[in-house]
């Protein structure tokens, strides 16, 4: 994964805008609720870690991944798939360590930043 | 078609909605399967768009409930899932589903399945429709099949069917009935005079002439060619099937059908009747009930026509015993007389 990529898949905004024949508005309500549910998210994900509980972590994993592939962000989709099947190994073994998470965290914050970023630059925040 | 979105994610509810609504379809969105379930259970649904997970009641489980569900129109089922797990995909088919959907759902994808949607609810609508009218023929039929044709009175087999019913429910609970059958006079002679066109018209105004004394709960039916069969479920007792009878006797004769082939007067048609009854005790059946009205009537055209005669019961005449089972006290005068004083039987 590079970051040197676009961090949104312009496709998927491309079919966004073309919900309401390029007013935006259908995007902007979108990105709008992305962002309440990401953050929130990524607070869920930092705190679930912590107190090492992989079944809420595979849940909020997985709505993130749902909510970001929407938006066309396909790496950090791809980043939240990763760490919901970690969890659920996780779960599965009974451990109570997230013993890589770490990697798959730091990738995960730095993508959740890019898209973020992006999205600011796409719908201005009201 | 209304289509309702149940998805626990705000974007993915959105971008549904908006996609929905973009193909000109009308939207109801549910953030849970429970709250989708509700707006499921108060119809006017054509198409649910559901995910797979959600908390409480998910994806497979809305289908299961929709499919057991029975009644009300066939809602199209698309399961949205993730592409990471295909065999869901088999698990929701076999739950109910007609379609799926991989997420993040592409808008042609969305369009492909109303496109099926559409097809599929209207065929199920089709098949809906033609089902009721089946039934609806059906029932006409079996009305048909139990109604005579010419006078519109129940038929022969509907009064088969009618008279065992009121037969055993009469044993059952200790109820009485009458039967009473009458019988054009001189029809043949009306034929042979008139033609068998006025004949039927003849036979339509008699039976219109029954129909129109024979009160709620009795029926009249075409028993024979000019025969006329009427059943008193409940009849009460005393000479209450003789007086009805005889209502319609003089309903048919006041009705004043020309008969200028009648060899007596009065040159109108008439008819005679036989009445019988069954009460509790009776060892008699049914059948043997319509014997005995059959009977009478055979004793009312020998007496001169144009009158009723009702069956003996048990050796007394039927009207006399129907008299004493009506007024118990009297009943029992006449027993403690009749064994008083032995000269008087």
């Amino acid at each position: 994964m590079s970051t040197t990529t676009d961090p949104l898949d312009r496709s998927q905004i491309e079919l966004l805008l073309s919900l309401d024949d390029g007013a935006g508005d259908a995007l902007a309500e979108i990105v709008e609720e992305y962002r309440q549910m990401s953050w929130q998210g990524r607070d869920d994900l930092r705190r679930e870690r912590r107190e090492g509980d992989p079944t809420a972590l595979a849940h909020t994993a997985h709505a993130l991944k749902g909510a970001s592939a929407n938006l066309g962000a396909k790496d950090l989709a791809q980043v939240c798939a990763e760490l919901e099947m970690h969890a659920r190994q996780v779960e599965l073994v009974g451990s109570d360590e997230f013993a890589d998470a770490g990697a798959l965290m730091e990738r995960f914050e730095v993508e959740f930043t890019r898209v973020q970023v992006a999205l600011m630059l796409l719908v201005p925040e009201r | 078609m209304k289509v309702l979105i149940a998805d626990d994610d705000p974007t993915s509810r959105l971008l549904l909605k908006a996609m929905v609504s973009k193909l000109g379809h009308e939207c109801v969105v549910a953030e849970d399967g429970s709250s989708a379930w509700e707006v499921l259970a108060s119809g006017g649904i054509d198409v649910l768009l559901t995910d797979w997970m959600m908390p409480g009641v998910d994806g497979p489980e809305l289908c299961r409930r929709l499919r057991n569900e029975v009644g009300g129109g066939y809602i199209y089922i698309v399961l949205t899932t993730g592409l990471d797990h295909p065999e869901d995909v088999l698990e929701g088919m076999s739950a109910g589903a007609d379609d799926y959907l991989t997420k993040p759902v592409d808008r042609f994808a969305v369009q492909t399945r109303l496109v099926a949607a559409e097809r599929v609810t209207e065929l199920h609508r089709q098949l809906a429709l033609t089902q009721e009218q089946l039934e609806r023929a059906n029932l006409e039929l079996l009305e048909r099949s139990l109604t005579d044709q010419l006078t519109g009175l129940g038929n022969r087999r509907r009064m088969d069917e009618d008279l065992d019913r009121v037969h055993a429910r009469a044993h059952r609970l200790g109820r009485t009935y009458g039967i009473a059958i009458f019988d054009i006079d001189y029809f043949k002679r009306y034929n042979d005079h008139y033609g068998h066109v006025a004949g039927d018209d003849a036979l339509r105004d008699v039976a219109s002439c029954i129909e129109l004394i024979v009160r709620a709960g009795e029926c009249a039916y075409r028993y024979g060619g000019e025969e006329f069969l009427v059943l008193m479920p409940d009849c009460g007792l005393g000479d209450v099937v003789s007086t009805a009878a005889d209502r319609i006797r003089q309903s048919v004769l006041h009705a004043a059908i020309p008969h200028e082939a009648r060899p007596s007067t009065p040159c109108v048609v008439t008819v005679s009747g036989g009445v019988s009854c069954w009460m509790p005790g009776s060892q008699l059946s049914a059948r043997e009930v319509v014997e005995e009205a059959d009977q009478a009537l055979y004793e009312a055209k020998t007496a001169g026509r144009n009158r009723i005669s009702a069956a003996p019961l048990g050796g007394a005449d039927l009207l006399e015993a129907m008299d004493a089972l009506d007024e118990p006290d009297d009943e029992r005068a006449l027993e403690v007389s009749r064994s008083g004083s032995p000269a008087h039987t």
